[in-house]
């Protein structure tokens, strides 16, 4: 199967919670968040959210994340 | 019978035994490593989410077998532990009257698939004692709980059916109920690693829907509100259709028909259906 590697740059993309714009824009909603730590009686911070390419193999590569993303932290490549 | 309905059930459908609404879920845990913080894997997050990051990658390598595996544990897992199913708006009320107190929460699975902000994202009805510990885990209840009547509860389920948000439970230590979603394909990570991975950590609805082309009046409106990819127009006949062995019984498109034209049948009575879960 001819699928991508996606990678988001964390050093780039530090708060995707307050971005959110690859989640919105990619037409086959690749991208998830999630939080690297839970805490017991407080939210996790959002700068301790990272965004992953979870369905990578549903990509095709039309690059709108890649162009779109505000830090220009998204590569993807075949 | 679906499984849980044979376990759990009483005789009846087993998310309206009162019973699976009592669990007793304050238990002691370890303090000081619950507030350090523990690691958690975002790779993870979402309803179901561990799995499908797995599933996807045997996927990818064309290993049907290692994936075939792979989703047999994981479900067997989530059925004795966390779980959900599709259920009706009728179904929905009728769950309202049974647990207590019931709270509006964020939906955590379109946190993870959007990111979407806690304001526009309390869709998910959090129910059961459970609700009681929100204080304690804050995340998982992100921006907040808002305790409501069960009338005010009712009332924002059907204002979501009209909006065109599939209801679905979610069992939390089964065949203990704690959660009601409003939901979207792919907004629900549920909905959508069934649909795209066949991973049947949801499980379908006792129902399945059938159009009476009688009444039928070739409107579309129930086309769109079809989540599971079940419903399409009979260019000949210019009637609705549904497929069957695709329908998950959720009942949104009968929900839409002014015409009256869509029913709900009983899964189990199906001898086709009957094991199609
Ligand atoms: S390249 Fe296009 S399809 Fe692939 S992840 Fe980016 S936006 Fe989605
Ligand atoms: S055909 Fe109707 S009842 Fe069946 S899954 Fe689609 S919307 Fe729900």
């Amino acid at each position: 199967m001819a699928v991508p590697k996606i990678t988001v740059d964390y050093g780039k993309c530090t708060d995707p919670l307050s971005c959110t714009f690859c989640m919105n824009h990619c037409p086959y909603s690749v991208f998830i968040v999630g939080e690297t730590r839970v805490y017991k009686f407080r939210e996790t911070p959002l700068e301790e959210f990272r965004v992953y390419g979870r369905y990578y193999d549903r990509c095709d590569g039309c690059n709108v994340c890649v162009q779109g993303c505000p830090k220009q932290a998204i590569s993807v490549t075949f | 019978m679906c499984q849980f309905c044979e376990q759990y059930g009483d005789g009846g459908k087993w998310y309206l035994n009162p019973k699976n609404y009592a669990r007793r879920l304050y238990k002691v845990r370890k303090l000081e490593t619950e507030v350090k913080g523990k690691e958690a894997d975002p790779q993870a997050a979402g309803m179901g989410g561990g799995v499908i990051n797995a599933i996807i990658a045997a996927r990818v390598r064309g290993d049907a077998a290692a994936e075939a595996k792979l989703k047999e544990d994981a479900v067997k897992f989530a059925y004795a532990m966390h779980f959900g199913q599709v259920v009706t708006l009728e179904e929905t009320l009728e769950i309202l009257d049974l647990a207590y107190p019931i709270a509006k929460m964020t939906c955590a699975c379109r946190r993870v698939q959007w990111g979407l902000a806690d304001a526009r994202n309390f869709t998910c009805l959090g129910i059961g004692p459970g609700m009681y510990k929100w204080e304690r885990w804050p995340e998982t209840y992100r921006g907040g709980v808002e305790f409501l009547s069960a009338a005010e509860a009712k009332e924002w389920v059907m204002l979501t059916d009209q909006m065109g948000l599939v209801h679905t439970l979610d069992a939390f230590g089964t065949p203990y109920i704690g959660g009601l979603c409003q939901c979207d394909y792919p907004g629900c990570v549920a909905i959508r690693n069934r649909l795209d991975y066949e991973f049947k950590f949801l499980v379908k609805g006792e129902w399945f829907a059938k159009v009476n082309w009688e009444r039928c009046t070739g409107c579309e409106k129930c086309i769109a509100r079809c989540h599971f990819r079940a419903m399409g127009m009979n260019v000949n006949t210019q009637k609705a259709l549904v497929d069957p062995l695709a329908c998950f019984g959720c009942g949104l498109c009968r929900s839409v028909c002014a015409a009256d034209a869509i029913t709900l049948s009983d899964r189990n009575l199906n001898p086709r259906l009957k094991d199609m879960w």
